[in-house]
């Protein structure tokens, strides 16, 4: 009930203010409250931002296709075929959401630039004899680029998943005569279905409205939907026609998942007969067979991800020791002093003390409403479950922009001055679905009846909770927190709406790149990505310590 | 599992809550919707009453030392010069972090700044009342900021330092409307074509120049609709290139697409130098005096031409109803002094408006006279927001500039 209510006040009510909007019509920032179809007729007359929703969605279904598949290949490696080796992957690919992502997109620019590294490459190994002008500025950077910031919010709910796959499902399959092949097939893949439908939801969502990578990469492709609906509600002044862009996005993605969920529905219908006709094809010639089966396919997939989100981290590293003024290939010799120059820099440690605060609160926040509500969801049927949950899973679906602009129109109306505090309570609401999705996750493959003998035993409710539930849930509590972390210290479309008189880091940074990514940009990313990795390691070996230390009292006793 | 579950709700008390709860989101909801459902209002609370003071110390009618005192004689809150000389506390600013400099701040006054990440970040960041005392935005925003009613004129005669300006900008007439003046000059710079001296045989000296075959997908356009359509606007023979008429704009729009094969890509400011660097475009425009600061640090060999040249002024504007008038005042006029002129022109880059700081520039930006240079490069007023004059006003500039990206 809190999680309802505090979603009501952050999120449905300023929704419904903004929905109201799109009957009004505004010139210049000046509205008129009539009601009228005005902004909506002028939406359906205008091709250009008919063809910028199409664009927009199309691009998200691509990106979305491309994230999905790799996104199952990394997180069946991680769960099936890496072993111990398969938890340090996922830390590491969750990781890389730490760095500033607008500084990890301009990295990307000099790796996919005229003069980049990946033509300098080609070029050396003889591949190409001119540069590739297609890599930047155009439909492959916006697709490269979006994979790349999203796969890590793609892979971890289908990692999820794969986790509640009882593996004795998979033996009893193996037991009864299929392969390896059939059993993926057969079993895995439809037993990863929903878990691969939400991440597909999430990718599609998430690429579809993002303009600020497209706009970085794109080019004259760039333009999207959500750079328009930033503009009515900008420079334009067009409140109004920014509402009925927004209802029009969430629209087209209602349109697109429900064409697709038929699709599926009617592949579901044929799977069974594809695949008996498959199976009745002529099988490959043994040999050929028993090679491409012994292939890791998902191993190599997973390694060629990691080289992929690693690569413009390397290069976000690189140019932070740069003795350049600018972060230019190549670089001339190495120096740390731009560390030292960020760390002095009085401004930077306010800005960055407003984005710990707002984090700090956020996360809090999000951990106190999210572990409880993650609880009820999992554990209990209850009267509007439905709500609840579409509500708390809202702020993924809804674009950013429209988001921050919901918040900022109801908060001037209520006369909330904005700040650091309306923009912890933005965050709150923004690291709900991250907190609720991997406690939700763990508590699926949770025994409730572990908690039920604790019961039985005599163990009250705080100790049950104390003793029992929480060891079991403290890793993803701690994988919550790191990922409620890391995205809100790289929040920026909703925090620049919601954070008024004050300023985080993404906000100062993107105001500074209007003079240039400099080496002490590079180092800011740096040092996002380094110290919270630090903080959560020491977690991490203080939790295992205490772990350990719990387990040689057991024995002891 | 039975009953007494850790997390079972009481289904009674859950009912009283959802209840409870219903009515107070009703309470909620329906004021929130009541609000909306007013009369026609101006978006962000603005209001169009008569200007009265919130906060800080104000005094209409005050004396000053001179100068303009038109905001002060129109009864706008204006601080007296006493006020001004003992002010203390914080002031709010909203502006670009490179402007941000202790050197702006007279004894007992300090500043909390937020930050703009777009030149449209003015108009919604400043949508509510009292949060920021001043704004430091090209002049180009004054039309959109006073259609808002969010900003005020100064009396620039409380500026003891409005004297040491150089005299183009104590008289330019951007500065001004209806004779008040509403932006106080702080920094400036022109636009000019940047481009890789060492890949082109000929420096780009017209427009011509720029649509030759081998520019082809080599120009790197700003993400700004009003620097590109006022340079594009120049090109296309209109020296008034921000009081277009419905000709003259439809012209410079085609002008500007028919270019559109040219064009590498639209960028956000700041990486004018790397794009050359990697060669991904060959030439710029309209590019300032950060890229080619930028473009000299990175060693590259690049030059510029005042092909389609223009000039900006960024100024400092105070908004209405912000706190502590007076601080503002003091903060204004100590930025206008030659030492903090000498300290933000070295942050920024950006010319200084008071002459004798024209040597914290880096050396090949240095100019003899500003007159001069704005000869060459004129001083454009800003484009108007109003629907019923002659001007095509700047929400289509917008919307052009939107078609030409989609």
């Amino acid at each position: 009930m809190p999680l309802l209510a505090y979603l009501a006040v952050v999120l449905i009510v300023p929704a419904g203010v903004l929905a109201l909007y799109s009957f009004f019509t505004s010139e210049f920032f000046s509205v008129s409250r009539t009601l009228t179809l005005e902004s909506y007729r002028r939406f359906l007359d205008s091709p250009l931002y008919l063809e910028l929703l199409v664009r927009s969605l199309a691009i998200g279904l691509l990106a979305a296709t491309l994230l999905t598949l790799l996104g199952f290949a990394v997180a069946y490696a991680i769960s099936f075929r890496l072993g111990r080796f398969g938890p340090r992957v996922l830390v590491l690919i969750t990781a890389t959401l730490l760095a500033s992502y607008v500084v990890r997109i301009y990295a990307w620019k000099s790796i996919l630039g005229t003069e980049g590294l990946l033509n300098d490459a080609l070029l050396r190994l003889g591949v190409i004899s001119e540069p590739l002008g297609f890599l930047l500025y155009g439909y492959f950077a916006i697709i490269v680029t979006l994979v790349y910031v999203y796969l890590p919010i793609a892979v971890l709910p289908i990692y999820a998943g794969l986790q509640d796959i009882d593996p004795r499902v998979l033996e009893a399959s193996r037991d009864l005569g299929a392969g390896p092949v059939r059993t993926f097939w057969t079993v895995t893949v439809p037993l990863a279905l929903p878990a691969v439908r939400i991440a597909f939801l999430f990718a599609f969502v998430l690429t579809a409205s993002d303009y600020v990578t497209p706009g970085l990469v794109g080019g004259l492709q760039g333009q999207m939907i959500g750079a328009t609906i930033a503009s009515q509600f900008g420079g334009a002044g067009d409140y109004p026609l920014g509402a009925v862009l927004a209802i029009a996005l969430l629209a087209g993605y209602g349109v697109v998942l429900t064409a697709l969920w038929a699709l599926m529905r009617l592949l579901g219908r044929l799977a069974p007969t594809v695949l008996r006709r498959v199976s009745s094809l002529r099988r490959p010639p043994p040999a050929l067979g028993r090679t491409l089966r012994r292939v890791p396919w998902s191993v190599i997939v997973t390694g060629a991800v990691v080289i992929y989100l690693l690569a413009p981290l390397a290069v976000v590293v690189a140019f932070s020791f740069t003795d350049a003024e600018l972060p230019v290939l190549p670089i001339p010799g190495l120096t740390a002093h731009w560390y030292g120059d960020v760390l002095a820099d009085d401004t930077f440690r306010r800005v960055l003390g407003t984005s710990v605060t707002v984090a700090v609160v956020g996360v809090t926040g999000a951990l106190l409403l999210g572990v409880p509500a993650a609880f009820a969801m999992s554990r209990r049927s209850f009267a509007l479950r439905g709500v609840v949950t579409g509500a708390t899973y809202a702020p993924l679906v809804l674009p950013g922009v429209v988001v921050g602009v919901a918040l900022l129109t109801a908060c001037t109306y209520a006369g909330i001055i904005l700040g650091a505090r309306t923009a912890a309570a933005a965050h709150v609401m923004l690291l709900l679905p991250y907190v609720v999705l991997v406690v939700r996750t763990r508590l699926a493959t949770m025994n409730p009846k572990v908690e039920e003998a604790a019961r039985d035993l005599g163990a009250g409710r705080l100790r049950t909770a104390r003793t029992v539930v929480l060891p079991q849930i403290a890793a993803a509590l701690l994988a919550a927190t790191i990922l409620a972390t890391a995205v809100s210290l790289d929040e920026l479309v909703v925090t620049n709406f919601a954070i008024g008189g004050d300023a985080t880091v993404p906000v100062w940074i993107l105001g500074q790149l209007r003079q240039g990514v400099t080496p002490a940009i590079n180092a800011i990313a740096v040092l996002l990505l380094v110290v919270p990795l630090a903080l959560v390691g020491l977690a991490a070996i203080l939790l295992r310590a205490r772990g350990n230390a719990g387990l040689l009292r057991s024995v002891r006793r | 599992m039975d009953g007494r579950g850790s997390w079972t709700f009481d289904p009674i008390s859950r009912r009283v809550l959802l209840r409870r709860g219903g009515q107070a989101l009703g309470v909620l909801a329906g004021g929130g919707l009541l609000a909306a459902c007013g009369e026609e209002t101006t978006t962000g609370g603005a209001t169009t009453e008569a200007a009265t003071a919130a906060g800080g110390a104000t005094s209409a009618g005050a004396t000053s030392a001179g100068g303009d005192t038109a905001a002060t004689a129109a009864g706008f809150p204006v601080p007296t010069a006493e006020e001004i000389a003992a002010a203390t506390g914080e002031v709010p600013v909203l502006g670009w972090p490179y402007y941000e400099s202790k050197a702006n701040l007279p004894s007992g006054v300090t500043s909390k700044w937020a930050y703009l990440t777009t030149n449209e970040d003015t108009l919604s960041k400043t949508s509510q009342a009292g949060q920021f005392s001043a704004v430091t935005i090209y002049q180009g925003q004054i039309d959109q900021l006073r259609k808002l009613d969010r900003i005020i004129p100064v009396d620039t005669g409380l500026l003891e330092n409005w004297s040491a300006m150089a005299p183009t900008f104590q008289e330019a007439e951007v500065i001004r409307r209806d004779g008040q003046v509403y932006a106080v000059p702080y920094h400036w710079g022109f636009a000019f074509t940047h481009y890789r001296k060492d890949k082109l045989a000929k420096a780009p000296e017209t427009f011509a120049d720029l649509q030759a075959p081998e520019l082809r997908g080599k120009v790197g356009l700003p993400d700004d609709p009003y620097a590109v359509i006022s340079t594009f606007a120049l090109f296309a023979g209109f020296p008034d290139a921000n009081n277009l008429s419905r000709e003259e704009f439809d012209a410079t729009i085609k002008l500007l697409t028919d270019f559109k094969p040219q064009v590498r890509t639209v960028h956000a400011y700041g990486e004018e130098a790397q794009l050359l660097g990697r060669g991904d475009v060959l030439v710029d425009l309209p590019s300032f005096s950060g890229s080619l600061v930028a473009a000299r640090e990175a060693k590259l060999d690049t030059a510029y031409s005042l092909l389609g040249a223009w000039s900006y002024v960024d100024c400092w504007m105070v908004l209405k109803d912000g706190p502590n008038l007076a601080g503002t005042y003091a903060m204004m006029n100590q930025s206008l002094s030659p030492e903090a002129q000498l300290e933000t022109t070295k942050t920024s880059l950006a010319n200084p408006v008071v002459d004798s700081a024209i040597s914290a520039l880096p050396e090949d930006l240095r100019y003899e006279d500003t007159e001069d240079v704005l000869a060459k490069a004129p001083l454009l007023p800003g484009v108007t927001v109003e629907t019923d004059g002659g001007e095509v006003p700047f929400q289509e500039w917008l919307t052009a500039w939107q078609q030409f990206k989609g």
